[in-house]
């Protein structure tokens, strides 16, 4: 079964070791898995992408408007890639803003997207988390990826058996610091399952695992 | 910089599968390939090799060196690989550039243990100055060809490449483009192969010596050896046709290409076959021969110049095949940037009259971008804004900046626009140069430390033997900072980490007989300012070398011993100017509420932006 995921964000918020841990988690599934990574010209500071691909493909790239889950580290971020999204697929989005630098240059200020939010909820089923706080409550900042992973995880959008996704998450980020990711993945899923998550407060049901219906 | 795999996992000799990146993959392959000597200049999208194989080599009885350019890292891997040793050397597509006089004349005396030269092409420029198609070198050269599609592939493929280069003792080529080498993807493992560990130089001079009398008959032979290559690209287990043989087009697709050519074929169920050539030159001509034969309509889906194109077109035309080919030079596909599954229908669609169920409506973005910019903490940014200053200061009228390929390549971008000519490595001395002489304007140029070893000391000497007119700040981070931190000249370490001679960069200078050579810490703003002024008004040539570590390696360096310093904003001080956020330009300061705002996760303690030049108010304070 094809499955055409995208996670972005800003360099730095660990968006890459994201991708590398599902993609892993897959391998370990014994599904078909391939993964896309873009640096760009920046290390840190600059947009990031990354693009996985499950199932009968070998080009990591979606279509256009294919893509069935996007993971933003972002709101600025996840909103641009809001278009390639097909309708019914889901965002996950963590509300950590971090403004770009061509505002400031501009004495501006970080737009609110409240509104886009609002209105691409009537085509996409967007779930905002508080996933920093969450990954300081589990023990340190780095640990946001992981909370970004439990919560996409606990809602049911990836095809991957718990036991093996913290196996991947064991063999990506190693022994350092992995009681906390653990702790991380699991207050994410505990999210997913809470009365917090708009999902579950009768907004519609989150279109679990759901690839483009064309 | 992602080169993640665990390493006893990556180095394993017991069967199993990995997830990899492609050009980890490479790095695995020149284990179970027996590859005794590495070498590389790094350079996106091939720099994780290098990482990847730094990792490992020394306990894998791999040499292994980041030399200081490209050409000496080629001319390094064949004299390892005529002395008996396999040898990998791999490097960016412009990369063969600087590389290509060794390979067009090592493809003469061709070579002894295998020698595989790989290539990573980055069609659409993710992170390049240009789009090149390197496959045209194989046909420059001579010398076979192997490209991948997948990262099983790239470690499979580099297993038969070291074959063929040794079979023939040809150098091969492997080409690779940024979705093979950045494409991760599952790899089963094979064995490891240990080879010999020293090698022996045999002298040959009927080989070795590339005189005109002996290239004469060399290139005779290099012709003959063609003719046995097209032979083995005929029997070739790297070229396979997918698909029962009966669809209605027949498409030949090599490397990247081939991945979206195959998604679109399954995704649109496209009656189609599919010939996948990895053994790209000299091309299988046979089969491509049967293959056109049995299509009436033949497509050719290759990214960039219309390589295979032609030559399939001269295929069929010296084999009066008359099946209709459609590609690039009728039209039907695009002859620039990378391909996708989009593109590959909407050819298809238009080249055999099919709807085309592409709709096209790609939607612009009116939110805000997020253009490339220094890291927090990076001392170019600090240079940069001295050199702002300072030159604003002097009055001077139509200074031009000549930048260089870098992390301070950024420079270019708002606020700073301190690049006005930015070309490939080393040219912003070259060129600057140029300008100065031409015009008798103020030049300044940058350039950074590693790119000052690959290729800007000739141009330095250059200058002052003609008497130039230059402002050359060096901005030394001391690291090569844009494909990873690899180590260059100018650290006392290797790639192994293990210490080694530093070269100093303001003795090199010196000695060429500049005397004004000033090394500043980019961080003190106000000495940095100053020496830019007093270089302003010089005449001749005068440098500056803004010296102060890598942000990226420093905060290494710092989570280990556990110190983080961070600064904030005094809202009581803070005169709101906003010039931190508007002049400035570091991604932990932003605007907030009409407020200066320091994020500290961002923040990297630099307290560039606390100082007086940046801040007049003293409202930027280290938290305590």
């Amino acid at each position: 079964m094809q499955h055409n995921i995208k996670i972005v964000g800003v360099g730095g918020q660990g968006v890459v070791t994201a991708g590398i841990v599902i993609s892993e988690a897959y391998r370990i599934e014994g599904t078909n898995v391939v993964m896309s990574e873009i640096h760009g010209l920046s290390q840190r500071g600059g947009s990031v992408s990354v693009d996985i691909r499950t199932g009968n493909v070998k080009s990591p790239l979606a279509r256009y408007s294919d893509i069935d889950l996007l993971i933003g580290f972002e709101p600025l971020e996840t909103a641009r890639y809001f278009p390639v999204l097909h309708d019914g697929a889901t965002v996950l989005m963590s509300n950590e803003k971090l403004p770009p630098v061509w505002l400031g240059i501009r004495n501006k200020e970080y737009p609110d997207l409240a509104d886009l939010v609002k209105s691409t909820s009537s085509r996409l089923n967007v779930i905002e988390i508080d996933a920093v706080a969450m990954a300081y409550k589990a023990g340190n900042y780095k640990s946001v990826n992981s909370v970004l992973l439990g919560a996409a995880f606990g809602l049911g959008l990836l095809n991957i058996q718990k036991a093996n996704f913290i196996t991947a998450l064991k063999n990506i980020l190693g022994d350092r610091g992995l009681e906390i990711n653990l702790k991380a993945f699991e207050s994410g899923i505990n999210y997913a399952n809470s009365t917090e998550n708009p999902a579950n407060q009768g907004r519609g049901e989150v279109n679990k695992f759901a690839p483009n219906p064309s | 910089m992602f080169s993640m795999t665990k390493l006893d996992l990556l180095t394993s000799d017991s069967p199993g599968s990995l997830l990899l990146l492609g050009n980890e993959a490479v790095a695995r392959g020149a284990l179970e390939a027996g590859v005794k000597f590495a070498s590389t200049y790094p350079g996106t999208p091939s720099s994780e090799v290098g990482e990847t194989i730094a990792r490992f080599s020394q306990n894998s009885g791999m040499y292994f060196e980041y030399s200081i350019n490209e050409k000496l890292a080629l001319e390094i891997a064949y004299g390892a690989s005529i002395s008996g040793l396999r040898s990998l050397v791999f490097m960016k597509h412009v990369g063969l550039n600087v590389a290509s006089d060794v390979l067009n004349s090592i493809s003469h005396t061709g070579v002894n243990a295998g020698l595989v030269i790989m290539t990573a092409d980055d069609p659409s420029m993710y992170s390049s100055q240009n789009e090149q198609d390197n496959r045209r070198y194989s046909d420059l050269a001579h010398v076979p060809m192997i490209e991948p599609s997948s990262p099983q592939e790239a470690k499979d493929f580099l297993l038969e490449a070291f074959e063929i280069s040794e079979r023939y003792k040809v150098p091969v080529l492997f080409r690779t483009t940024t979705r093979v080498s950045h494409l991760r993807g599952i790899v089963n493992l094979g064995p490891i192969k240990r080879l010999e560990e020293k090698g022996k130089f045999v002298s040959d001079h009927s080989r070795f010596i590339a005189l005109p009398s002996n290239s004469f008959r060399l290139k005779d032979e290099l012709i003959l050896k063609e003719l046995s290559l097209e032979k083995e690209s005929n029997s070739s287990v790297l070229n396979r046709v997918e698909g029962n043989g009966k669809g209605r087009i027949g498409i030949i697709t090599s490397g990247a290409a081939y991945n979206v050519t195959a998604d679109t074929v399954s995704q649109f169920d496209v009656d189609a076959d599919i010939l996948k050539i990895g053994f790209t030159n000299p091309l299988p001509t046979e089969i491509i021969e049967e293959f056109i034969s049995s299509h009436k309509e033949v497509a050719i889906s290759e990214e960039l110049d219309p390589y295979l194109e032609t030559k399939i077109r001269a295929i069929a035309q010296l084999k009066k095949l008359g099946s209709r080919i459609a590609g690039k030079l009728d039209g039907f596909f695009p002859k620039s940037h990378e391909y996708s599954v989009d593109i590959v229908v909407s050819s298809l669609a238009k080249a055999f009259d099919i709807k085309d169920p592409t709709t096209h409506e790609q939607i612009d973005s009116e939110l805000p971008p997020r253009p490339p910019v220094l890291c927090p903490g990076c001392p170019h940014r600090a240079t940069y804004y001295a050199v702002r200053r300072a030159v604003k200061m002097s009055g001077k009228k139509n200074v031009v900046f000549s930048s260089d390929i870098g992390c301070y390549s950024l420079g270019y971008y708002e606020p700073f626009e301190e690049a006005d000519i930015m070309l490939e490595m080393g040219s912003s001395i070259g060129v600057g140069q140029g300008v100065s002489l031409a015009t008798g304007q103020t030049v300044i140029s940058f350039i950074g430390d590693s790119t000052f070893f690959h290729s800007g000391i000739p141009s330095l000497i250059n200058a002052v033997r003609n008497n130039s007119r230059l402002i050359l700040v060096v901005l030394d981070n001391r690291t090569t900072a844009m494909t990873g931190q690899e180590p260059n000249p100018g650290v006392p370490v290797n790639a192994q980490g293990n210490p080694t001679k530093e070269i100093s960069i303001e003795a090199i200078i010196r000695s060429i007989g500049i005397s004004s050579v000033n090394v500043v810490d980019p961080y003190d703003l106000k000495s940095m300012i100053h020496e830019i002024s007093s270089s302003l008004r010089e005449e001749g040539i005068s440098v500056i070398i803004a010296r102060r570590e890598c942000a990226i390696l420093r905060d290494r360096e710092m989570r280990k011993s556990g110190v983080a310093k961070t600064y904030e904003v005094d809202l009581e001080k803070c005169g709101l100017c906003y010039n931190c956020v508007e002049n400035f330009a570091c991604p932990a300061i932003s605007i907030d509420n009409g407020k200066v705002s320091i994020n500290p996760i961002l923040c990297d303690g630099c307290g560039v932006c606390s100082e007086s030049y940046v801040c007049p108010f003293n409202a930027i304070k280290e938290v305590k």
